[in-house]
């Protein structure tokens, strides 16, 4: 015998002391499932049954009202062209990043990101800065290239304010959508299988059309999934471009129907927000029908890394391709904003001398925008860390217990994504803004509505997390005699941060430029940055807007980058 | 070496208190994806006793994980009674012990040693969990900790990251971790299966070694019956959830008790038993009669049996060898295995296994004489 252990004075582990049914954990942890499910059930609720239950006949007057048919019409054609596009796009982006030597490391991790920093509803303005016949700056730009050759015009050749214009924005910012779902699929599907194929004779493209592609039939139904449910909700792209084009969308005519009249038109609202719930609905169950038909590869062996697909001389263009949908979706917009944020008054003309700081001195004297700077960075604040605390709590809630109210709690954190921000935004306005509540006007309402809007990310983050780590950590910290809150604090939260850390920036960017909810939920007592911006748009303060859009994109994207030095670093255990 | 199945079908308590783990009746059933009831733990009873090295050994799906996850209260079972230490940790009319409460620690198939602490903090852990003012003071955590990693060979690994760490040292403070509360019981769900084969053979000895040590009680489960055969004091050989056999590396290999042991440990030859011999130690089987060591276990009246005996306690000649338990036959197949050659020899319409030094002399074809030593050869149940 060498070292013989001797027992611990104390051993932890002695007789079983008689333990409480209900730990502090688990009433805290069903408080919060409950607290989230009244959030979702009952404004939804209210609004979909409670408001409009009673108006019946009112409903199906506005749904066969000519005009709602043609906004319907228009919301139907930008997202089939523009998601279309987004699609192709998309998943030629993922290929790229993903399965090629083209890829570059750090734009397949930015793509899905870049188009974020910049808020959409100053992005799209970005664009009209751009292309706008007259006075975007790079009409000018091609007039003046056009003059060399003798051809003179005033306005053109683009115009931003047309339908390809629309069309195009629109897949600008649904681009995203389908990259994340496509790549993530790309990723996750084993390269053995392809590698099967390339040894049993197939060629590269035979393999991509007869492997690969029919593989990815999930991760593209998701991709069609998400550009539906997003697109159809999209609301910052068409009020700003549709509406100087004259064509308006579905979100806008919802929008506007409670914002522009007074008392607001909620059954009118909300008739048409049926029109998008019913859209979502009807393309899962398609999705759901067409996924259970087949068998699909689901996921595959880890850390073996494909063969990267050989570009040869297609490799520049490729990379040209991924820079300039990086340059066209954040660099390009905010450039413009930028040059119009210094300049007196919108002019294509650029003046070095007289560039001015102007704008920036008469924002900080106005109150309203400064109080919507604060109110945005301490909405998105909040919401991120709520957001993520609980979707964290929650998915470790369900995931412990396989239980039948664990997979309600889980379902009913699903149905914000399915109904979208407006949805959401005019259920929580019918609910919550008057009696008994009487939240309008407040932060709380926003806070409310935008961790509602966030949950489905922000579970989304927090469930990939806690499937990483795998039962057995917190097996070992339970045999080891640690009790919940110690498993769930030391163990469990600490592997998800990385995670909850990428989950969390991704949140507080969003929530810092929200529109969709912020347009009907924001009111003068509670003035957002989202809001601020299409006021100064409305009312044509063009320099304004462009400095405010300056200001609120470069410190979200300081907070957010700091964030990501700080805290997405690996575990090193903070030892040695 | 004890043989405890049967003491151990007594109420457990009944005898006053009883050390290591107690198994009675234990029944777990999992529904499938489709619907099917499948019982992964079907009427369990078994006796760990205190400081042994208890091996539970079958094939994958045969239950004994889902026993040991029982033991750890990570299941729940349906039915039956486990008591730990002479404390009941779960039995009818009993509220069940969480794993949290229970005297166990556990080696994971994986470790499961948490990136985000370092060696010392993973190890320190298990003091660290009970309602602050029941805790040991810091300075002894430190000392406590200090004193297992070092009996571990880890002394100087204190502050290092998980990561930082080889397959090897990952176990040693996986062990340092199961055991640094002073629990008597430790549980290991195949440690050892995800590394290399020659590695695993060291860190068995060394597992072993620092179990008689410590003289902690080892549930240990695996599917590799060499690992089984070196590490135990006792195998539990399990099948479809239940226990075909219990008893020591020795029992298990020379006295299997069924077909299916015989089988799954070692390689066997086995020769169905058509009619008795005369006596107790003469069988009639499809080659004739065998002469054996002794008589069957019991078994159910009529059951059918089979002559078990092991490959290389047969013999395999060129020259004529006529006599008791000898035949002559032809070689079919010769499979070099370096320590030994397999001969696969027909007799008649049936075939056997033999392991011996290798003959250039043996190819197919060639016609030989077989026979197998008597007290090699053991009558087991065919069935269950």
């Amino acid at each position: 015998m060498t070292d013989t252990l001797q027992r611990p004075p104390a051993s932890p582990a002695a007789p079983p002391r008689p333990r409480r049914r209900l730990s502090t954990f688990t009433l805290v942890s069903w408080a919060a499932a409950a607290v989230v499910v009244f959030f979702v059930v009952y404004p939804v609720g209210r609004a979909f049954v409670g408001e409009l239950g009673r108006e019946l006949p009112a409903i199906l007057d506005v749904l066969a009202g000519a005009k709602t048919l043609e906004v319907i019409r228009n919301a139907v054609v930008a997202v089939a062209a523009g998601g279309g596009l987004a699609f192709l796009v998309g998943a030629v982006l993922a290929w790229i990043n993903v399965r090629t030597d083209a890829r570059m490391g750090w734009a397949a991790e930015a793509l899905p990101l870049m188009p974020l920093f910049v808020p959409a509803i100053a992005g799209s303005i970005g664009w009209v800065f751009l292309a706008s016949p007259k006075a975007g700056y790079l009409n000018h730009a091609l007039r003046q290239v056009l003059a060399l050759f003798g051809v003179q015009a005033d306005s053109g050749p683009l115009d931003i304010f047309t339908w390809p214009g629309l069309v195009f924005v629109y897949a600008l910012y649904l681009t995203p959508y389908a990259y994340l779902a496509i790549s993530s699929g790309l990723q996750s599907l084993d390269p053995a299988l392809e590698e099967a194929a390339r040894v049993s004779g197939c060629g590269p493209a035979r393999t991509l059309f007869r492997v690969t592609l029919p593989n990815l039939k999930p991760a593209m139904g998701a991709a069609v999934l998400q550009l539906i449910t997003i697109g159809f909700a999209l609301f910052s792209v068409p009020v700003v471009i549709g509406t100087s084009a004259r064509i308006e969308v579905l979100p806008v005519s919802i929008v506007h129907a409670v914002t522009r009249q007074y008392p607001p038109d909620l059954v009118t609202a909300l008739s048409m927000s049926l029109v998008l719930i019913v859209t979502v609905v009807v393309a899962w169950s398609v999705e759901r029908r067409v996924m259970a038909r087949g068998r699909f590869a689901r996921i595959g062996g880890r850390g073996a890394r494909a063969a990267l697909v050989t570009l040869g001389r297609w490799k520049l263009p490729a990379r040209l391709l991924v820079l300039g949908y990086l340059g066209a979706t954040s660099v390009l917009p905010f450039l413009a904003l930028l040059l119009v944020s210094f300049q007196g008054f919108w002019t294509p003309q650029v003046d070095l001398g007289a560039l001015t700081t102007d704008n920036y001195v008469d924002l900080w004297g106005r109150l309203a925008v400064r109080r919507g700077i604060t109110n945005s960075l301490l909405l998105a604040l909040l919401t991120a860390t709520i957001t993520t605390l609980l979707s964290a709590l929650l998915a470790y809630l369900s995931y412990r217990r396989r239980s039948v109210a664990g997979r309600l709690v889980d379902g009913v954190i699903k149905i914000p994504a399915a109904i979208s921000h407006i949805v959401v935004g005019i259920a929580f306005l019918v609910a919550f803004a008057g009696p008994p509540f009487g939240w309008n006007g407040t932060l709380l309402l926003l806070v409310s509505a935008y961790v509602v809007i966030f949950l489905p990310q922000g579970s989304f983050y927090a469930n990939s997390a806690i499937q990483q780590i795998g039962p057995e950590m917190r097996e070992a910290a339970e045999v080891s005699g640690a009790r919940d809150w110690r498993i769930f604090l030391r163990v469990v939260l600490p592997l998800m941060a990385p995670s909850l850390v990428a989950g969390w920036s991704l949140l507080f960017i969003l929530s810092a430029g929200e529109i969709n909810a912020s347009a009907m939920l924001a009111g003068p007592g509670s003035p957002v940055v989202g809001q601020a911006i299409l006021d100064l748009w409305t009312a044509g303060t063009f320099p304004l807007l462009a400095a405010l859009s300056v200001v609120i994109t470069v410190v979200s994207t300081a907070v957010v980058l700091t964030v990501l030095a700080l805290g997405g670093r690996p575990n090193s255990g903070g030892a040695p | 070496m004890t043989l405890t199945t049967h003491d151990a079908s007594a109420p457990a308590g009944a005898e006053g208190p009883r050390t290591g783990v107690d198994i009675v009746g234990l029944r777990k059933r999992f529904r499938a994806p489709d619907g099917t009831v499948v019982a992964a733990v079907d009427d369990v009873t078994l006796h760990l006793p205190k400081g042994d090295f208890c091996v539970l050994l079958g094939p994958s799906g045969c239950g004994k994980t889902t026993l040991l996850r029982c033991l750890a209260g990570l299941e729940h079972p349906d039915e039956g009674r486990i008591t730990i230490d002479g404390v009941p940790v779960f039995g009818p009319g009993l509220r069940t012990v969480e794993p949290q409460d229970r005297p166990v620690g556990m080696v994971f198939q994986s470790y499961a040693l948490w990136p985000n602490m370092t060696v010392a903090d993973n190890v320190a852990f298990p003091l660290t969990t009970g309602p602050r003012r029941e805790r040991m003071p810091k300075e002894q955590i430190r000392a406590r900790v200090e004193e297992v990693l070092k009996i571990m060979g880890l002394s100087s690994h204190g502050s290092r990251a998980i990561g930082q760490l080889s397959g090897g040292q990952q176990q040693r403070v996986a062990l340092a971790r199961a055991i640094v509360a002073g629990t008597d019981v430790v549980l290991f769900d195949e440690p050892l299966s995800n590394i290399d084969a020659k590695v695993r053979e060291i860190l068995r000895r060394e597992l072993r070694a620092m179990q008689q040590d410590l003289g902690f009680t080892a549930v240990y489960v695996t599917h590799d019956q060499a690992e089984a055969m070196e590490l135990a004091d006792q195998i539990t050989v399990m099948r479809s959830g239940r226990v075909m056999q219990n008893g020591s590396a020795r029992d298990i290999y020379e006295r299997p008790r069924n077909r299916y042991v015989a089988e799954f440990i070692g390689t066997a030859n086995l020769l169905p038993v058509t009619s008795d011999g005369g006596d107790a130690r003469l069988v009639h089987t499809a080659v004739g009669p065998v002469r054996v060591a002794g008589p069957a276990p019991e078994g159910p009246a009529g059951a059918a049996r089979v002559v078990a005996s092991r490959a290389h306690r047969w013999w395999i000649d060129t020259a004529e060898r006529p006599g008791e338990n000898a035949w002559p036959g032809e070689v079919a197949a010769a499979v070099f295995a370096g320590s030994h050659t397999e001969y696969v020899v027909r007799i008649g319409e049936t075939s056997v296994r033999v392991w011996a030094a290798d003959d250039p002399e043996l190819v197919p074809g060639r016609k030989v004489w077989v026979g197998v030593d008597p007290a090699a050869c053991v009558v087991v149940l065919d069935h269950d």
